[in-house]
């Protein structure tokens, strides 16, 4: 099968195996798109959407035309993880690195080997709190490092790729990609995808956070950690492909400078920590370690709701039900999703069955009560 | 951010055009009927993307 199709509210969802793209689409533009995927010929199209729809034939003709010329376009797009492949002979593993670290993950050693201080402080910070006394044998070996112009990340003695410095954001996802295969045994073909969000749980399910940098998700986050709730994991959000369920990841919350006032009162250790800047992003940040009720992080946990949050001063609280139209042009852009259609189609069904909200506050208290009245479903 | 915000007042007016000049029939562009949506290409960090390279000694 070359796409998937879903019906939300009265538009369609196509996902086009092809590109990996999706596109929500009004009944008429999905009527042009499915016939040309079938095989139609663009005349019969054109006089099928005239017909049923009551246009002139010039008009379906323009309009059946310029969709397809959309669809053709596609293809101009490059898919790929923008990790080279590399000739392992091309790599020189530098006989001296800058630091070795080693992390405690759910009884698993592992030993990151940084090959400079810019490496390190990409990746090491958010992990600082699962350090440990370097072990004779480790259970895994990471190595990131220089090779020319481009940086090199090595698992275990093998090539995952190599990233130019302005996608040392995907050096950094794909760091915490092979931590989290190997703390769960997995491989990226298991995983429906991973949310740029911030998930909490109440032990029974977990809810995810999401919206643009500086929104508010990861305060809010933090304040219901602070109340009670499991974090699950910030920024990283990993959700299984078999079942569906969010699964915990153990980077530290990093609190930006402009929350750390609202914070400090949850977690007094906040005042003291140490404080890393960030100048081409524009921030200055503090890591709060993840804080588990109990500790069952092996499991995964069915998602209750997506909550699309915004922290805005003097706005008191509202939540409100997102439709799921509205919602998931909201999610997809800032997903990485499975290209794999089994996964593609596990992706189409979670989100349809998970209920959307736009959660505006300023009020921690009413967020709080809120987020408990959404888990009881007495909201 | 000015660059940004420019760009997406372009693309709107470029939208807007087309749906004016497509008239009665506006909601009958692939502008109007379709939203297309890519999810990233890989597994992204929130992270730096210039904090001092090179080697700093300890």
């Amino acid at each position: 099968m070359n796409y998937l199709e879903r019906s939300v509210g009265n538009k369609k969802i196509l996902w086009l195996k092809q590109y990996n793209r999706y596109l929500v689409l009004e009944l008429s533009a999905y009527d042009v798109i499915k016939r040309k995927l079938e095989g139609q010929d663009r005349k019969i199209i054109s006089a099928h959407i005239s017909k049923s729809y009551h246009l002139p034939e010039s008009e379906a003709k323009r309009y059946v035309g310029e969709i397809v010329t959309m669809i053709k376009q596609l293809s101009d797009y490059n898919i790929g993880d923008r990790g080279n492949s590399l000739n392992p002979s091309s790599v020189d593993i530098p006989n001296h690195f800058y630091s070795t670290k080693c992390y405690k993950i759910n009884e698993l050693t592992f030993h990151v080997q940084y090959g400079s201080y810019h490496l390190e402080h990409l990746n090491h910070q958010k992990f600082a709190h699962l350090e440990s006394n370097l072990s004779n044998i480790p259970d895994h070996q990471f190595q990131v490092f220089q090779n020319g112009e481009q940086s090199v990340l090595l698992v275990n003695g093998k090539i995952i790729g190599q990233w130019l410095p302005e996608n040392d954001h995907y050096l950094s996802g794909k760091f915490s990609m092979e931590l989290l295969n190997a703390m769960y045994h997995r491989t990226e073909s298991d995983w429906m995808g991973v949310f740029h969000a911030s998930a909490i749980s109440n032990k029974e399910k977990c809810m995810l956070f999401l919206g643009d940098s500086g929104s508010g998700k990861s305060t809010t986050c933090a304040v219901l950690m602070a109340s009670g709730f499991n974090l699950l994991a910030d920024d990283f959000v990993p959700v299984d492909g078999s079942t569906g369920s969010v699964y915990s990841f153990p980077a530290a919350v990093s609190v930006k400078k402009s929350a750390i006032t609202s914070l400090i009162d949850f977690f007094p250790e906040l005042e003291a920590a140490d404080e890393f800047a960030y100048p081409e992003m524009d921030k200055t940040v503090r890591f709060l370690p993840p804080v588990l009720q109990s500790d069952n992080s092996s499991m995964g946990y069915p998602c209750k709701a997506l909550v699309f949050v915004k922290y805005k001063e003097d706005s008191g609280m509202t939540i409100e039900k997102l439709p799921s139209d509205v919602a998931f042009p909201k999610l997809v852009p800032d997903s990485w999703i499975s290209p794999i259609e089994e996964n593609a189609s596990r992706f189409l069904d979670w989100f349809l069955g998970i209920s959307c909200y736009q959660l505006i506050y300023s009020d921690n208290d009413r967020m709080v009560n809120a987020i408990q009245k959404l888990f009881s479903d007495d909201l | 951010m000015k660059a940004r915000l420019n760009e997406k007042t372009e693309e709107k007016i470029t939208r807007k055009e087309a749906l004016k000049k497509a008239g009665k029939y506006a909601v009958f562009t692939a502008a109007a009927a379709i939203v297309l949506l890519s999810p990233k290409e890989a597994q992204a960090g929130s992270a730096p993307t210039n904090a001092g390279r090179g080697y700093r000694p300890s």
